[in-house]
């Protein structure tokens, strides 16, 4: 089921919230626990309902090692039972993800012909499988322990955060469901998590689905190998730039609304990661529970910086490597992890050398701050090309239109815009530049240029969902949100906010008729 | 703050909301769900792709002949092919790949028509810009969506403000009874030669007529290419003209009978029964039900009686004729753009 859908939203996520808070007032918390598990089993099995086994068996899988390693005695079996517990996630994982992927390598190098039956991945098993290893590991660690199957049940399907993240812990989901207080309906929580979900349910249905329709014919285009014009290739790569930014900034605010009209605080995943000064800070507002995760349980494990510089590089290139791959079985992902690798090895390499030159980032002026962040944002739009594009030679022809070898021509109705600025159209074509009403034939007209100005504002320029709720503290890990005060603009459940936003969710829920999918629900 | 207050105030305005953007669809049905627009009468041609079949489902026990084609056929009225209770499904901008598609829908609804009508235009032998709009129900061969969550949408709220407003979308629109009519204010046809030396001509087109054909293997099919202007046809190429008279002769292999209404003639030299030169008076679409009931030629010829180098003639003949009574100028005319 998708949050953005008639079924989740008129008659789900309602008969859910009224049968949670009617067991829950009248005194049955377990009842009502139970209520949420088997609900979000059905969100689950919505699709394919033969999937359930296989979730609930590596639940049962997780829970039993977990259960073993949280014990107090001190076994020496602990590690050999961790190893096989990771090793069972990641060849489950491995063998629905990765196994015809690997197949085709194989054949690829040693020219045989292995075949194995398309096999089609089960909904949410990249998240729930590495939430399943966070569970594991800190259990080892004894930061954990769990011997309620039901909670357990409920910490890894609860529907909220089931499909696409984020990637909750189990320390910061347990407490929470063993608070009586979340039983007892709250009006706040409601409204908290109706506005949040409203504005999540926007950003999908109008700004996310809407530029979606031009970044597919551009795309479409190059990967038939046909050459794009300069601002054809840009403007499909910042359709996809904001298509991916709105759909997951979306479906965040989703999450984090549908769990909080339970009473419950998912934590942040998604921080207007556009507005980075660099793509240090970009991997710490982007997906920031999977960037959680490759810290803790990849990167630090690795060495993380303790090793010295080159190590600390090293490790961060093979993090974002296994981060690509995590994306998706193919050389693309791949090679889009190794883009940001570079990156962060070329950032933290800067920062290093700037620092010892006595340099800091608090220094910086406003130029140098916003050319710092058009740096960032122009390098994570050439990565989302190879994230975007299906083969290697597709994303090439998007890059090379970009980067103006196929001529730069402005769209022909641009002229008159331009000139009504002085002239400019035409002292530009007088500089050489030339005009042609092909420019921009494969979108149909230039005025996207003005939607993804729009877009560019909203997502570079305003504040956040959280940012307008910071006062309600909407996610459980709000150290991350650096609210800025300049704006004034507070959440605060008058009634003249309950006017702004009917119309916002009449209109998202007017708009389902074209039900797409998250872009992270194929990660 | 009241948090009750605003969850009342957003909780009730959504409802209402909602609850009257459906009612107002419902009552208005511009997607044919039920009985159609309960307010003026008039249906327009909205979304046919769908709305058809919405409307094609509620009745579909009573059904044992089909009409297959696309805007130009949902002039013929169903109720004149006699002996039969015939279904209209034709929709606008259909193309052959789309027939077929709705073809294998049918027959796995469990259809089983006696007969089955298929309009061709001429525009089916060439490739027509645009994509295959087949609906995900169809391809999926399941119900259309249910009601209620197409009524839920501003596309269907906008299509009843037009019902409302009597804006339609198409010169032509469907009565209480969903038989298609032209509205009077209609354009009028101003006929000119078309350049269609850039026409892209479509290959193998009896092959997809071969496959529609085997998917009801025991209906009778007949087949008819539907009117178009003398202009439009004196407008074709060598190229396109050569490439029409293989196609339909070819599908005329495959269809008994196969009529050709396009042969130029007084009625589609005339420029008051159609409003584009595609679209046919209901007076000239019921004549066309005549010669499919009754198997006489006054309007059109019957391909299969003939050779197809004596097909090729009569039409030559009749579009010269035709071309020298109202002095079109092919050669002339086309150079000229």
């Amino acid at each position: 089921m998708l949050f953005n859908s008639y079924e989740f939203i008129l008659v789900f996520l309602p008969l859910v919230l009224i049968g949670f808070y009617l067991l829950g007032n009248g005194g049955f918390g377990r009842a009502a626990i139970s209520w949420l598990v088997l609900a979000s089993f059905f969100f689950y099995g919505w699709w394919n309902p033969a999937y359930l086994i296989l979730i609930v068996t590596s639940m049962l899988f997780n829970f039993t090692i977990g259960s073993w390693l949280g014990r107090d005695d001190d076994n020496r079996y602990r590690k050999l039972l961790l190893i096989i517990g990771i090793l069972g996630n990641l060849l489950l994982i491995g063998y629905y993800k990765y196994a015809n992927f690997i197949i085709d390598n194989v054949n690829y190098i040693t020219e045989s012909n292995y075949h194995l039956e398309k096999i089609i991945l089960p909904l949410a098993i990249s998240f729930f499988t590495f939430q399943q290893i966070t569970y594991l590991v800190d259990a080892y660690r004894h930061e954990t322990k769990e011997y309620n199957f039901l909670h357990y049940c409920l910490f890894v399907t609860f529907f909220p955060q089931l499909i696409a993240g984020p990637i909750v812990h189990h320390k910061e989901m347990l407490p929470q469901f063993a608070q009586k207080d979340i039983y007892r309906f709250k009006h706040v929580n409601l409204a908290v998590g109706l506005t949040i979900f409203a504005l999540g349910l926007f950003k999908k249905v109008v700004l996310a689905d809407n530029i979606a329709v031009y970044a597919s014919p551009v795309f479409s285009a190059a990967e038939q190998g046909q050459s794009l014009t300069f601002f054809e290739a840009w403007v499909g790569a910042l359709s996809y730039t904001f298509q991916l930014y709105f759909d997951f900034s979306g479906y965040s605010d989703m999450a984090i609304g549908a769990a909080r009209m339970f009473g419950i605080r998912l934590p942040l995943n998604f921080n207007s990661p556009y507005k980075s000064l660099n793509i240090i800070d970009f991997w710490r507002r982007w997906h920031m529970t999977l960037s959680r995760f490759l810290r803790d349980y990849l990167y630090i494990p690795l060495g993380g910086s303790r090793k010295g510089s080159y190590r600390r590089h090293v490790n961060l290139m093979a993090t974002m490597l296994i981060g690509g791959l995590w994306h998706g079985a193919g050389w693309p992902f791949i090679f889009w992890g190794f883009l940001h690798g570079t990156y962060l090895v070329i950032n933290h390499t800067w920062r290093s050398v700037m620092t010892k030159a006595g340099f800091y980032d608090s220094d910086s002026t406003w130029i140098g701050r916003r050319t710092a962040q058009l740096i960032t944002f122009i390098a994570v739009v050439v990565a989302w090309v190879f994230f975007r594009a299906e083969t290697f030679a597709g994303a090439q022809q998007v890059l090379a239109g970009m980067a103006g070898l196929n001529g730069v021509t402005v769209p022909a109705s641009a002229l008159g815009t331009l000139n009504k600025v002085m002239g400019f159209g035409d002292m530009l074509a007088n500089a050489g530049l030339t005009y042609s009403a092909d420019a921009m034939v494969l979108l149909q007209g230039d005025n996207r240029i003005i939607q993804l100005l729009l877009l560019f504002i909203i997502a570079l320029i305003m504040p956040n969902t959280h940012e307008y709720m910071e006062k309600f503290k909407p996610v459980f890990d709000m150290q991350s949100i650096q609210y800025n005060a300049r704006y004034k603009i507070n959440w605060n459940g008058h009634w003249v906010w309950a006017l702004l936003i009917t119309p916002v969710a009449f209109f998202c829920i007017l708009s389902l008729g074209n039900v797409s999918e998250f872009l992270y629900f194929q990660f | 703050m009241n948090y009750k207050a605003y969850n009342y105030i957003i909780i009730s305005l959504l409802l209402a909301g909602l609850v009257s953007t459906l009612a107002i669809n419902i009552y208005m049905d511009p997607l044919w769900y039920f009985d159609g627009n309960k307010l003026t009468k008039q249906n327009f041609a909205f979304n046919e792709r769908l709305s058809k079949p919405n409307r094609y489902i509620k009745t579909s026990d009573n059904y044992d002949c089909l009409i297959l084609g696309s805007s130009r056929a949902t002039l013929l009225n169903e109720s004149l092919i006699e002996g039969y209770n015939c279904y209209n499904f034709a929709f606008s901008g259909g193309k052959t790949e789309e027939y077929l598609a709705y073809s294998k829908w049918l027959n796995n609804r469990g259809a089983s028509p006696r007969r089955i009508i298929i309009a061709i235009d001429d525009r089916d032998f060439t490739i027509v810009p645009g994509p295959i709009n087949i609906p995900d129900f169809i391809q999926a061969n399941s119900a259309p969506p249910v009601f209620w969550k197409n009524y839920l949408t501003l596309g269907s709220l906008n299509m009843s403000r037009r019902l409302l407003a009597n804006i339609s979308p198409l010169p032509r629109y469907y009565d209480d009874e969903f038989y298609c009519r032209i509205f009077d204010t209609a354009p009028v046809y101003k006929p000119e030669l078309e350049d269609r030396s850039q026409v892209v001509l479509k290959e193998n087109i009896a092959e997809l007529y071969r496959e529609l054909k085997g998917i009801f293997k025991n209906s009778e099919f007949i087949a008819y290419i539907t009117p178009v202007s003398t202009w439009k046809v004196a407008s074709r190429t060598e190229r396109e003209s050569k490439h029409y008279f293989q196609s339909a002769y070819a599908i005329s292999t495959l269809f008994n009978p196969l009529y050709d209404f396009s042969i130029p003639s007084d009625r589609t030299s005339k420029t008051d029964n159609t409003y584009d030169g595609d679209h046919y008076s209901v007076e000239l679409n019921n004549e066309i039900s005549t010669v499919l009931n009754n198997g006489t030629t006054g309007f059109g010829i019957k391909v299969n009686d003939l050779s197809e180098r004596d097909y090729i003639n009569i039409y030559t003949k009749a579009l010269n004729k035709y071309k020298a009574e109202l002095m079109i100028d092919t050669v002339s005319v086309v150079s000229e753009k």
